[in-house]
C-alpha cells in the first residue's frame, strides 16, 4: 500500500528542471479555472500589446500608427489611456503580480500535470499574440505528403487511392517492420532495363534485418519494379473489398425500398414516435412473412470465406511464442489478421506528412515547413527557442532545508538584439520557500553566430556601465539566486519574467507579403498591415511569462 | 469504391460542401480504436492503447531496462525514458482508456473530474495521431462517425465529441449503434447481436434494424474478466524458472503481469477448448483444473522474460491446460457475472415469443474477445448443451435445432464438416486421455459436431421452409472489426445516425432521454432511462400504427 502521508518526495527523486507555462493549460481541472486563466490571458495581452505601443510611438518618435492600429476598439483606447498613466511596465507587471495566479500557475507546475508547463524546447511563441504556445494551443495543418523511405512526394491527388502508402518501391517486413529491399535470385542482374528479359519470377522482397524473404511466402516478382501497384491490387481484390461492394449495392436498395434516406431530420419525429415498444408491438404481432418482405433474406453474399481451421489446430502444438504473430503484426495486416507468421505479406510503407502549426488564438501560422519532402527549412519557424531567453540551472548547491543555497541560473538571448530581463519570485506558492534574487534587472547581449565559435569572458562593450551580475559570457548572462527552502521535498518556485527588446524590423524581410504580422513583433500591430517603412524601423517588444523551476529535493536539516 | 455520379446526384439535396467526401469512421474502445474511411472494407488502421511493442520487450524479450516503461507510446509527449512522467509513477497505467463506471472513484483515489481529464487528454493524444500519423487527412473536411457501444458512459461520448469538435474542428459527427452496424455486414438486419469486449459483453437482439434495447443484456465476463483470470492462473499454476538454473523457481513478480503483458499471452497463446467438460456439482476449482489438465492435449509454451529483482533471464512454462481452459471462465457463470451462454439465453427468453426463434438462428459473435480461436464454436456448442440440458432453460429447449451464428455455412456444406473434423480429432483424444478420469464427460454435447449436425439437419429441413439455405458469406470479417465495417457502409450510403453539427455543440452530446421529443426513444437508447421510456409508452399508444415502410425508416436512426 502507499504510504498516502509520507512526505513528498520519499520514494523517488526530483531532478531539476526549468519550465515554462503557457497560459492555455487551465491549473487543475475545473472549467472555471481555465476561463479564468483564458481571460486573464486575455487582458495580459492587451496590456502586452498596448504597453509595446505606446512605448514604441514615444520612443521612436513616429507617427502614431503603431499605438492607434493597436487600439481596434474606443473602448481599448480607454483602457490604455489608464494603464498608460503609471509608468506602463509597472502597470503590468502588477497585473500578473497577483498571489492567486501565482498559486494556481505553481500548481500547475506540479509534476503531475504534465501539459501545466514544460520545457522551452516543446514550446512556440507566437509573435503576434504575445504568448507562449503550447501543442495544445496550436493547431495542425497538413502541407504535404511523403515518403519517409524514399523521400519521394506523394501528390495530394493520388494520396488517397493509393491508401496513404508509398506506390514506389517501398515495403516494410511483415515481421520485423524494417524496409525490406528488392532482390533477385540472379547475381548478374543489378541493373534492370525494361525490355530485358528475365526469367520469371526471379525478384523478390528480402529484409536485412530479421533475414524474412518473400520466397518464404511464395510471393516473386518477374520485375522489380510496379511492385507496389501489383501488391494493391492483390489486396483490393481480397475477398473482403468483394463482399463489402455486394453488400453496398444491397443495403443501397434495402434503404431505398425502406426510405432511409428521407433525409434524417424530417423522418427523425416519426421514427422516434414509432420507436421502442409500439415497435415491439408491431413485431410480434406480426409474423414471418413480414419479416421475409423486409429483411435480407435474399441477400446472396459474394463470397464464401471458410474458417481456418488449421489455426487451432496449429495453436495447440506450438511450443514458443514466435510461432504465432503478435498483435502488432496482425494489426497491420487487417484483412485476416492471421495467427501464423507464415501468412503475413509485406506491407507497402504508409506515408507521413509535413505539418505546419497554427496558433489557435489569432491563427497566425506558427511552424510552416517548406513543401517538399528533402528539404529541412522552415518558411516559418516561431518556435520559442529561438525567440524566448532560454534559461537553464548553471550552477546549484544540494537543497537543505532552513539552509540558504546558491543557485546559478543562465540566461541566453536566441535573439539578435541585445535583450532586457526583469524577474520576479512568485510568492504564493505553497510551500514558499525563501527565494532571493540578487539581479533582478539584467541585459544579455545579442546573440551572435561569430560568438557560437569562441570561447570566454565578454568584457562590457566600451562607455557601458558593468552590471551586477554573476557573469557574462557571450549571448548569456548569468545571476545568483538564494534559496532558502522551508520544507523538505521537492523545491520548485514560480519565476515571473518579463523580457523587453528592440527588435529591428526590415523592409527587405524575405517573407512572403501575406505574412507581415509573422515578422512585424508588437502584437497588435500586426493585424493591420503596415505600409513599408522607407528605412530600418525598430519596434519595442515587451513578453511576459511564467516559468517554474524545480531544484530538486531538499533534505531536512540534521537538528530537524 | 466511388459512386456512380448519377448516385452522386441523387443523395445531392444532403450534401453540403463535405457531402461527396468519405467519412471518417471511428470505433474506438476501451483498449482499441479502429480508424479509417467510408467506403473501404476494413479500417486503415487498428491501434493499440496498450504499452508500445517496445516497452513489452522489456518483458519478453531480454533489454534489461531497470525501469518500466508506463505510458502510451509517448511519441512528441515524452520520449525520454527519464521523464518523469513515464516512470512509473503515473497514476494510471495505460490499459484501458475508459472504465464502465467513470462516476466512482477509482483504485487510485482520482476523483471522476480527473478521470475526466485523463480521458481527455489521452483522447485527445490518440485523435490526433489518428488523423496526423494514420489517416493524414484534414480533420475539418470530412465528417464522422462513430461506432457506439450502446451502455458506453455518457462521459465518454462527451470527451468524444469535445476533441472531436473543439481540437480538432470537425464538421459533423453521427454515432450510431455498433451492433446494428455489425449486423449489416452479414447482408441481414434481424439478429442477436452479441459484442464480446473487453470491459463487458452485450448481447441486442435487433429485428429489421430496430435494435430492441429494453432487451439488451450484459455480463462483465469478456476480456478483462478473461485477463484476470489468466492472471490468478499465471500466479497460482506458472512458477518462472531460472534460465542459468532451471530448478531454482520463483513467482511471476506482480509488476510483470501488467494489462499489456496478459494481452499478449491472451491474444498469441489462448484459445477456446473444443472439448467440453461436464463439471459434477460442488467440484473444486482445483479438482476441476486437474481434469482439464488431464485430458488437456495442448503443448507447453516457454515465454523468455527478464526477472528484475533478480538480474536474471527467466522462462515463464504456461501449461496447455492453461491455454485451453483459461477461457473456461466465460463459460462458467454465477449470480454477479452471468456466463456468455446464459446472458444470451436470458436475453432471447426475454424477447416476444415470436422473435426467440429468429433471434437464435441468427446469432452473430462481434468484438475483441471474439478472436479468440475457436470461441464461436465452443459456445454454439455450449447454447445447444445449455437448451438441451440446462433446466433453466428448458423453456426454449426447443430452440436446440435452430441454433446457428450468422457467419456460419449451412450444415451440409462442407466447411462445417472440415471444423467439425478438426474438433473430432480433437475431442476423440480427450475422450481416450479421460476414459480413467473423474469426470463425467457429456456425450451428447462433446460429441463431434457432425454427428450432431446429422442428427438435426433434416428435422430441421421439416421444420423450417423447407428450402431454407443459409447465405453467408462465411468469415469474411474479422468479428473486431464487422462494427466499424458497418459504418464504412453507412458512411459510404450517407446514412447514419442523426448528426450532430459542430456549430450546434455545446459540450454535451444530447442525453436522448433529456429530449422531450424523443423521449419516446430513451428506453431504447439507453437501459438506465426506465422512467422516460413508460412516457414513451404513453405517447406511443396514441399512434396509430405505421405503415410497414415508415417503421423500416425508423432503422438506423430509431435508436436516437
Ligand atoms: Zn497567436
Ligand atoms: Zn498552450
Ligand atoms: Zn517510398
Ligand atoms: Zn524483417
Amino acid at each position: 500500500m502507499l504510504a498516502i502521508d509520507a512526505p513528498p518526495g520519499q520514494g523517488k527523486t526530483h531532478q531539476p528542471f526549468v519550465h515554462y507555462r503557457c497560459l492555455c493549460s487551465s491549473p487543475g481541472s475545473s472549467a472555471t479555472a481555465s476561463t479564468k486563466s483564458s481571460s486573464s490571458s486575455i487582458h495580459d495581452h492587451e496590456a502586452d500589446s498596448t504597453a509595446a505601443g505606446t512605448s514604441s510611438a514615444a520612443d521612436m518618435n513616429i507617427d502614431n500608427t503603431a499605438a492607434s492600429s493597436s487600439s481596434p476598439a474606443p473602448s481599448s483606447a480607454g483602457a490604455l489611456i489608464v494603464r498608460a498613466s503609471p509608468t506602463s511596465h509597472e502597470s503590468l507587471f502588477s497585473e500578473h503580480h497577483n498571489p492567486r495566479s501565482t498559486e494556481e500557475i505553481f500548481a500547475s507546475g506540479n509534476s503531475s500535470d504534465e501539459h501545466g508547463s514544460m520545457s522551452l524546447s516543446r514550446l512556440y511563441f507566437c509573435d503576434s499574440c504575445g504568448e507562449i504556445r503550447c501543442p495544445k494551443c496550436t493547431q495542425d495543418e497538413i502541407v504535404c505528403y511523403y515518403c519517409p523511405n524514399c523521400l519521394f512526394d506523394v501528390p495530394t491527388a493520388s494520396v488517397k487511392s493509393e491508401k496513404h502508402k508509398c506506390s514506389r518501391n517501398c515495403f516494410e517486413c511483415p515481421i520485423c517492420q524494417n524496409t525490406l529491399s528488392v532482390v533477385s535470385d540472379d547475381p548478374d542482374v543489378s541493373l534492370y532495363t525494361p525490355g530485358m528479359t528475365t526469367a520469371a519470377g526471379q525478384y523478390h522482397l528480402s529484409c536485412n534485418m530479421c533475414q524474412w524473404n518473400s520466397n518464404e511466402i511464395g510471393m516473386t516478382f518477374d520485375k522489380p519494379t510496379g511492385l507496389a501497384v501489383q501488391l494493391q491490387k492483390a489486396e483490393d481484390g481480397l475477398p473482403d473489398v468483394k463482399e463489402f461492394g455486394r453488400l453496398k449495392d444491397h443495403l443501397e436498395k434495402y434503404f431505398r425500398v425502406h426510405g432511409l434516406k428521407q433525409g434524417l431530420p424530417s423522418s427523425l419525429l416519426s421514427s422516434i414516435q414509432s420507436g421502442t415498444l409500439q415497435s415491439l408491438r408491431y413485431v410480434s404481432s406480426t409474423n414471418h412473412k413480414a419479416q421475409q418482405s423486409d429483411d435480407i433474406a435474399h441477400y446472396t453474399p459474394a463470397v464464401q470465406v471458410v474458417e481456418d481451421t488449421e489455426n487451432l489446430e496449429k495453436l495447440m502444438s506450438i511450443t514458443s511464442l514466435d510461432e504465432t504473430t503478435s498483435m502488432k503484426q496482425r494489426l497491420l495486416q487487417l484483412q485476416n489478421q492471421t495467427y501464423s507468421t507464415q501468412r503475413l505479406q509485406p506491407q507497402r510503407i504508409h506515408l507521413r506528412i509535413k505539418k505546419s502549426r497554427r496558433c489557435r488564438s489569432c491563427r497566425h501560422i506558427l511552424v510552416n515547413p517548406e513543401q517538399k519532402a528533402q528539404a529541412t527549412r522552415f518558411k516559418i519557424n516561431l518556435v520559442a527557442l529561438n525567440q524566448l531567453p532560454n534559461i537553464t540551472i548553471a550552477h546549484i548547491q544540494p537543497m537543505i532545508v532552513q539552509t540558504v543555497s546558491t543557485v546559478i541560473l543562465r540566461f541566453t538571448n536566441p535573439r539578435q538584439e541585445e535583450a532586457h530581463v526583469s524577474l520576479e519570485a512568485g510568492d504564493g506558492a505553497n510551500p514558499n520557500h525563501g527565494v532571493r534574487i540578487l539581479s533582478e534587472n539584467f541585459t544579455i547581449a545579442p546573440f551572435n553566430e561569430v560568438w557560437e565559435y569562441e570561447v570566454g569572458t565578454l568584457t562590457a562593450p566600451p562607455g557601458q556601465a558593468q552590471e551586477d551580475v554573476y557573469d557574462k559570457t557571450a549571448n548569456s548572462t548569468s545571476i545568483m539566486l538564494y534559496i532558502t527552502p522551508v520544507a523538505p521535498g521537492e523545491v520548485k518556485i514560480p519565476l515571473f519574467v518579463t523580457f523587453s527588446f528592440k527588435a529591428r524590423k526590415l523592409q527587405t524581410e524575405t517573407g512572403s507579403p501575406k505574412l507581415p504580422s509573422q515578422l512585424v513583433l508588437s502584437g497588435a500591430a500586426g493585424r493591420d498591415s503596415m505600409p513599408p517603412a522607407p528605412e530600418v524601423e525598430y519596434v519595442d517588444k515587451k513578453v511576459s511569462f511564467w516559468t517554474v523551476i524545480g531544484f530538486g529535493d531538499a533534505v531536512p536539516t540534521l537538528s530537524s | 469504391m466511388a459512386l456512380p455520379l448519377s448516385k452522386i446526384r441523387d443523395l445531392s439535396f444532403k450534401t453540403s460542401i463535405y457531402g461527396i467526401e468519405e467519412r471518417i469512421v471511428l470505433d474506438i474502445g476501451s483498449c482499441y480504436l479502429k480508424c479509417g474511411f467510408s467506403g473501404e472494407a476494413r479500417p486503415r488502421h487498428f491501434l493499440s492503447m496498450f504499452l508500445s511493442e517496445e516497452a513489452l520487450d522489456d518483458y519478453l524479450g531480454l533489454n534489461a531496462i531497470s525501469e518500466q516503461h508506463v505510458g502510451h507510446e509517448c511519441g512528441e509527449s515524452c520520449n525520454l525514458r527519464s521523464n518523469q512522467n513515464c516512470r512509473g509513477i503515473n497514476p494510471y497505467e495505460y490499459a484501458e482508456l475508459y472504465q464502465l463506471d467513470m462516476m466512482r472513484k477509482n483504485s487510485s483515489g482520482q476523483t471522476e473530474q480527473e478521470r475526466l481529464q485523463i480521458l481527455e487528454e489521452r483522447l485527445a493524444d490518440y485523435l490526433n495521431d489518428v488523423y496526423f500519423k494514420y489517416l493524414l487527412t484534414d480533420p475539418k473536411q470530412r465528417k464522422v462517425i462513430i461506432c457506439e457501444s450502446p451502455l458506453a458512459p455518457i462521459a465518454l461520448k462527451e470527451s468524444i465529441a469535445k476533441v472531436l469538435f473543439e481540437k480538432l474542428q470537425v464538421p459533423s459527427v453521427s454515432f450510431t449503434p455498433n451492433h446494428l452496424l455489425a449486423l449489416l455486414t452479414t447482408g441481414t438486419a434481424t439478429g442477436l447481436v452479441i459484442d464480446c469486449g473487453h470491459l463487458e459483453t452485450t448481447v441486442l437482439p435487433i429485428y429489421s434494424s430496430r435494435p430492441l434495447m429494453p432487451f439488451i443484456r450484459t455480463t462483465p465476463r469478456a476480456g478483462k474478466f478473461l485477463s484476470t483470470h489468466l492472471k490468478q492462473l499465471l500466479k497460482e499454476k506458472c512458477p518462472i524458472s531460472l534460465v542459468d538454473n532451471p530448478t531454482d523457481l520463483r513467482i511471476i513478480p506482480e509488476g510483470m503481469l501488467t494489462s499489456a503483458f496478459l494481452e499478449t499471452i491472451k491474444t498469441r497463446l489462448l484459445f477456446a477448448s473444443p472439448l467440453i467438460i461436464n463439471a459434477r456439482d460442488n467440484i473444486g476449482e482445483d479438482e476441476m483444473n486437474n481434469n482439464y489438465r488431464d485430458v488437456s492435449t495442448s503443448t507447453e509454451v516457454n515465454v523468455e522474460v527478464w526477472l528484475h529483482e533478480e538480474q536474471a533471464r527467466g522462462k515463464l512454462a504456461i501449461p496447455g491446460w492453461i491455454r485451453e481452459r483459461a477461457s473456461e471462465c466465460l463459460f462458467n457463470g454465477d449470480e454477479d457475472a452471468e456466463s456468455l451462454t446464459d446472458v444470451i439465453l436470458e436475453t432471447v427468453s426475454k424477447v416476444p415469443s415470436d422473435l426467440r426463434r429468429p433471434m437464435i438462428s441468427s446469432l452473430l459473435l462481434i468484438g475483441g474477445t471474439a478472436q479468440l480461436p475457436n470461441l464461436q464454436n465452443r459456445l454454439l456448442q455450449e447454447i445447444r448443451r445449455s437448451l438441451q440440458t440446462n433446466k433453466r432453460w428448458k423453456a426454449l429447449s426447443g430452440l436446440a435445432d435452430a441454433v446457428r451464428f450468422l457467419d456460419d455455412f449451412t450444415p451440409a456444406e462442407a466447411s462445417l464438416a472440415a471444423a467439425a473434423a478438426a474438433a473430432t480429432s480433437t475431442s476423440a483424444a480427450g475422450l481416450g486421455a479421460s476414459s480413467s478420469s473423474p469426470m463425467d464427460v457429456d456425450p451428447e454435447t462433446s460429441a463431434p459436431p457432425r454427428t450432431t449436425t446429422r442428427d438435426k439437419d433434416p428435422r430441421k429441413k421439416k421444420k423450417d421452409q423447407p428450402k431454407k439455405v443459409y447465405q453467408s458469406s462465411g468469415k469474411v470479417f474479422m468479428p473486431n472489426c464487422r462494427g466499424w465495417i458497418g459504418g464504412s457502409l453507412v458512411g459510404s450510403l450517407k446514412s447514419s445516425g442523426p448528426e450532430l453539427l459542430r456549430e450546434n455543440f455545446t459540450g454535451t452530446v444530447p442525453d436522448w432521454s433529456t429530449f422531450t421529443v424523443v423521449s419516446a426513444s430513451s428506453g431504447l437508447y439507453s437501459s438506465q432511462s426506465t422512467s422516460s421510456s413508460s412516457t414513451g409508452l404513453h405517447q406511443q399508444q396514441q399512434q396509430p400504427l405505421h405503415s410497414e415502410g415508415t417503421l423500416a425508416a425508423s432503422a438506423l436512426s430509431i435508436s436516437y
